[in-house]
């Protein structure tokens, strides 16, 4: 455990090291949120309530979502990648930690280095722009966290399964952009599911990617009732174990394949 | 003056066919690449219709007119990563001193560098784009004519010059600053929020913004609301010759900064 927690310490220190990356990235995510707060006032346009859901809980939504993608980058994918291509991954497997536990732990580190580097300054600007952005209520707050949490884990088992195609074909191209693209409209991160058609919808929601983003949100803005609630973490949960159950075979057959160049 | 033009187009055409030869190399790159933008497009467009859909129009503009808006924006995206893709890599290049081999070479500098490196993989972008665009001109029923035409192209052009100048300008401010600070990210959010969605859905003080001072809002906003025939403009001008206009200035002041720039290039040590 000491290694993990040192890596993640490593983590913090080398992002605290590129000063302009950071305010690039809070103005980048600010103008992001700045211009869908605006989609979102001028579709309502004054309407109360579209599909029980008001404007002001949609602008909480968007805020919110935005400061969680920036929460849930995952390097992981990157970083397999790249150590394949390199050839260090042959040098991580002879240390005597799990790979993945290193991985999970730098995108961690990564995270705590976010929360405290964009996600903090969002809420800030957020809350001026907009007003605070706040939950449902503290139970609905905490339960966001516990569906956040969860979220974290299947959002990462899915990106950890998607780097270890690089055991296989070395180099992935585009592929990350596509997965980024298509996770960011099945997730609700962007349109929340409720605005979809229908039959779409239906689909969507047996898939693990709305547990990511569209599922806490709903939690914090109070979409649902506490039975729904229950019962959607529960799926949210299986969902993270059969994720799991995955993850442990591939890794064990991509373990075996993995070619070493130089390194 | 008609010599030198013609040895540039030729050298240009060179460089162009040894880019396209160098990229067929990785034809699954390439294919890799039209997926990844066509997904991406494709997600971009179904959150507008899929809002659209719920809400009934924004910011006054319905679906079909959105449409039409959002595919210009794709085409005009497309035309300016195949033309001036090189210019993300300005940064990198004043701090490695990569202009020298430019600077030696008895053309312009900031020609070279446009064409060192034709970007195929900009036109897999123009293959959504295309398509959203024609979906655009059949869901506003467009009428096929001459003055639609020349309108059309004349907006892609000054949108991909406004673009393209937005980059150069951004680019070329490394040469002050001398650091690797990329502005990519941020110059493309804008982009995508000031040009594919109406200007009307911001407050006011951003439409004034984009509309003067920094005037984003020519990329694709006016040109196709006047293209749409949505409201009688205040100036009898046709608004897409005012975007090619804004385009060319722009263009003209940002080769401008390139130069001056270049006399505060001092190549990199060691």
């Amino acid at each position: 455990m000491k290694a993990y927690l040192f890596i993640v310490k490593i983590r913090i220190q080398s992002a605290l090291a590129y000063r302009f990356n950071v305010i690039s990235a809070i103005l980048v995510q600010c103008l992001f949120m700045f211009a869908m707060a605006c989609f979102w006032k001028a579709a309502y346009g004054g309407a109360g309530a579209v599909l029980g859901v008001g404007e002001q809980d949609m602008i909480t939504y968007t805020i919110i979502s935005v400061i969680m993608g920036n929460l849930l980058t995952m390097g992981v994918e990157g970083r397999i990648e790249s150590s394949v291509r390199s050839g260090s991954v042959a040098l991580d497997m002879l240390k005597p930690v799990n790979i993945y536990g290193i991985y999970l732990a730098e995108d961690l580190g990564d995270m705590v280095v976010a929360f405290f580097q964009i996600a903090v300054p969002l809420l800030i600007l957020g809350t001026v722009m907009f007003g605070l952005p706040v939950p449902a209520s503290t139970v609905h707050f905490i339960l966001f966290l516990l569906s956040f949490s969860i979220g974290y884990l299947i959002n990462w088992i899915l990106a950890a399964l998607l780097g270890m195609c690089a055991f296989k074909v070395i180099s992935m191209g585009p592929v990350r952009n596509v997965k980024g693209f298509i996770m960011k409209l099945l997730s609700g991160s962007v349109i929340p599911l409720w605005f979809f058609p229908k039959g779409l919808r239906a689909v969507l929601e047996v898939l693990p990617f709305v547990n990511i983003y569209q599922l806490p949100l709903g939690i914090y803005i109070g979409r649902y009732t506490y039975g729904e609630m229950l019962l959607r973490i529960v799926f949210q949960l299986l969902w993270c174990a059969a994720l799991w159950l995955i993850f442990i075979t591939v890794q064990k057959k991509a373990a075996a394949s993995v070619l070493i160049q130089g390194g | 003056m008609w010599k030198k033009i013609k040895y540039y187009v030729s050298v240009a055409a060179a460089l162009t066919r040894l880019a396209i030869q160098s990229q067929m190399e990785y034809p699954f790159m390439l294919i890799g690449h039209v997926l990844a933008n066509c997904v991406q497009w494709v997600v971009g467009f179904a959150t507008i219709k899929f809002v659209v859909d719920s809400f009934g129009s924004l910011g006054g503009w319905g679906y079909e007119s959105m449409a039409f808006l959002y595919g210009m924006s794709v085409l005009s995206h497309g035309l300016v990563v195949v033309f001036f893709i090189q210019t993300w890599y300005m940064p990198y290049c004043v701090i490695e001193g990569e202009y020298d081999m430019f600077l030696l070479r008895p053309m312009g500098v900031l020609f070279q560098f446009l064409f060192e490196d034709f970007n195929l993989i900009g036109i897999t972008d123009m293959i959504p784009g295309l398509m959203v665009f024609f979906y655009g001109c059949a869901k506003v029923h467009l009428t096929v004519n001459f003055a639609n035409t020349a309108m059309i192209l004349f907006t892609l052009t000054g949108a991909t010059l406004i673009r393209g100048a937005v980059w150069i300008f951004c680019g070329s401010l490394s040469f002050w600053t001398k650091s690797t600070a990329n502005f990519t990210d941020m110059v493309g959010e804008l982009f995508e929020r000031v040009s594919m969605y109406p200007l009307t859905i911001y407050p006011k003080w951003t439409q004034v913004l984009f509309t003067f001072f920094l005037p984003l809002a020519w990329i694709t906003f006016y040109p196709v609301k006047d293209i749409l025939g949505m409201e009688g403009s205040v100036i009898p001008v046709p608004m897409a010759v005012i975007s090619l206009g804004v385009g060319v200035v722009m263009f003209a002041l940002s080769c401008g900064l390139f130069r001056v720039g270049m006399y505060r290039y001092e190549s990199a040590g060691s």
